[in-house]
């Protein structure tokens, strides 16, 4: 049995979608009536606002969580201040649904993955910088590095790209992973991305030129969410319950720079978010019996 | 300016100019395809590589010991290209749940790489998938590559599925994955004392690159 959560709260009505402010505290849950709620990490409501429609397919908070972002399943994105609800611009992005979504930590740029390919946009009134598809394999994840300046697109024949926004270059492709990377992340900084991958590895590599910066990190399980401390010392990972008889999921925190981490099971999980308190806490949100849970995990310190 | 010639007019005009002769043995339908360059056989469809490919899968035609659970499965067919010619080389990766529906992302069971030989024959040996929750059907994946031919991604179905109620040429589409019905092969059942055993025939076409 893993470690019953530290928060658990009743969510009013199906959730579509959900994030966790990759930097802060705060929880952001879409819901099938068009309600959109952002939440304490101890499930107070600090707004909610009506997004029209069926909910979103997907949402993401820009990195110091001005903006969320959601994308529906006509491929619209809407982009709105985070901390008033208000719309700051909607754009068609796919013509399928949106199943990924990134954003830069100035907000300029957004990245949307459909079933085959990503598609990156200018914030500001919508135009398409580039995209990316790959020949016979489907989209996986993408990521956006804090400047805007690069993505990191994964597809499932297990390809990383590292790609220059402004041209649609591809800078570098990571092509040594066994598995497809299901979550992506880019250190505060830029320099590095995490790949949290289907077999279980989390591996950290240099932004410039996919190579490996520290030894891997398995899970047993396949790693739905990646994230970069705010300080970049600290990757915290969380594998997945695939087989819920044998299997818990986990979150793992790994130092880069000393020999020290840590393993703790959550129980059963089958979707994630996860982000981190300014102070370094890691905040594991998942859809659970009867509402969200959340799990506090702060990074170990060397004894 | 004149339209240009496609291959087949180009052949057309050469016979009836006499400028092209055929041995009398040989008909004119027989013909025409070989000449004119055109596809004896459609390609398989492909179909999604989906998210658990793993890459470096043991060269092995037994992706299962045999005495893991579920019904044991034979799949064997030929690897061709569009005019027919077998691909000797060519290289099958092919991978799958397990009969309770979970892969193995740990490590390589129900994963397998498999050459074709001589003939373009390949084959391998398995047990049926199970169903899991986000798909409709049972599946195993194949990714298939032969030097100066396309790469081909596609699933091979069971007529045999639960799921198409006795009726895959009707129910097919249940599966939203299953874009053609080609890919729903028929299942042979035979009775091995009390064990049944289930063998599949899946030729696979490839376009030349």
């Amino acid at each position: 049995m893993g470690r019953p959560p530290d928060h658990a709260f009743r969510l009013e009505g199906r959730l579509t979608a959900g994030t966790s402010e990759p930097l802060g505290d705060s929880l952001a849950a879409s819901f099938d009536d068009g309600t959109l709620r952002v939440y304490g990490p101890g499930g107070d409501v600090r707004r909610a606002w009506k997004t029209g429609g069926a909910g979103f397919n997907a949402l993401a908070f820009s990195p110091e969580g001005t903006r969320l972002v959601g994308g529906d399943r006509d491929g619209r994105v809407v982009v709105a201040d985070a901390r008033t609800g208000r719309e700051i611009g909607a754009f068609r992005a796919l013509e399928g649904p949106v199943g990924s979504l990134a954003v830069s930590r100035d907000a300029s740029v957004v990245a949307s993955g459909g079933d085959l390919e990503v598609r990156v946009f200018r914030m500001e009134g919508g135009r398409r910088l580039f995209a990316q598809s790959a020949p016979a394999a489907e989209l996986s994840t993408v990521a956006l590095s804090p400047d805007g300046g690069r993505a990191a697109v994964a597809f499932t024949d297990a390809d990383v790209r590292l790609v220059d926004v402004a041209t649609g270059r591809v800078l570098r492709t990571i092509a040594d992973l066994d598995m497809a990377a299901f979550s992506l992340a880019f250190s505060p900084d830029g320099l590095l991305v995490v790949c949290g991958c289907a077999d279980g590895t989390v591996t950290v590599r240099s932004a410039e030129t996919g190579e490996r910066v520290r030894a891997d990190v398995r899970h047993a399980e396949p790693v739905g969410a990646v994230a970069f401390s705010p300080d970049g010392s600290w990757v915290a990972s969380v594998g997945l319950s695939m087989n819920p008889a044998t299997r818990e999921s986990a979150i793992r925190s790994t130092s880069l720079a000393a020999q020290v981490a840590s393993s703790e099971p959550l129980g059963v999980l089958s979707d994630v978010s996860l982000g981190f308190s300014p102070g370094g806490v890691a905040h594991v949100a998942a859809p659970g019996p009867g509402g969200l849970l959340v799990w506090d995990v702060p990074p170990v310190r060397k004894a | 300016m004149p339209t240009p010639l496609n291959r087949r007019e180009l052949v057309e005009r050469c016979l009836s100019a006499g400028a092209l002769v055929l041995a009398p043995t040989v008909s004119l339908a027989a013909a025409m395809p070989l000449l004119a360059d055109e596809p004896a056989r459609a390609v398989t469809p492909p179909n999604v590589l989906g998210p658990f490919y793993k890459r470096k899968a043991p060269r092995t035609a037994a992706l299962a010991p045999s005495d893991v659970a579920g019904v044991p499965l034979s799949v064997e067919g030929v690897v061709c290209d569009t005019r027919g010619a077998l691909l000797e080389g060519a290289l099958l990766e092919v991978w799958h749940a397990s009969s309770a529906g979970l892969y193995d992302n740990d490590g390589y069971l129900y994963r397998g790489e498999i050459e074709a030989d001589a003939k373009g024959a390949y084959a391998f040996r398995t047990v049926l998938p199970g169903h899991y929750p986000g798909r409709v059907c049972q599946h195993v994946h194949y990714r298939v590559t032969a030097p100066g031919h396309k790469p081909l991604v596609t699933q091979l179905y069971f007529a045999t599925d639960p799921a198409f109620d006795g009726d895959p040429d009707r129910n097919f589409r249940k599966d939203p994955l299953i874009t053609s019905r080609e890919l729903v092969r028929p299942v042979a059942l035979s009775a091995d004392g009390s064990a049944v055993r289930a063998r599949v025939r899946f030729e696979v076409c490839l376009e030349r690159a």
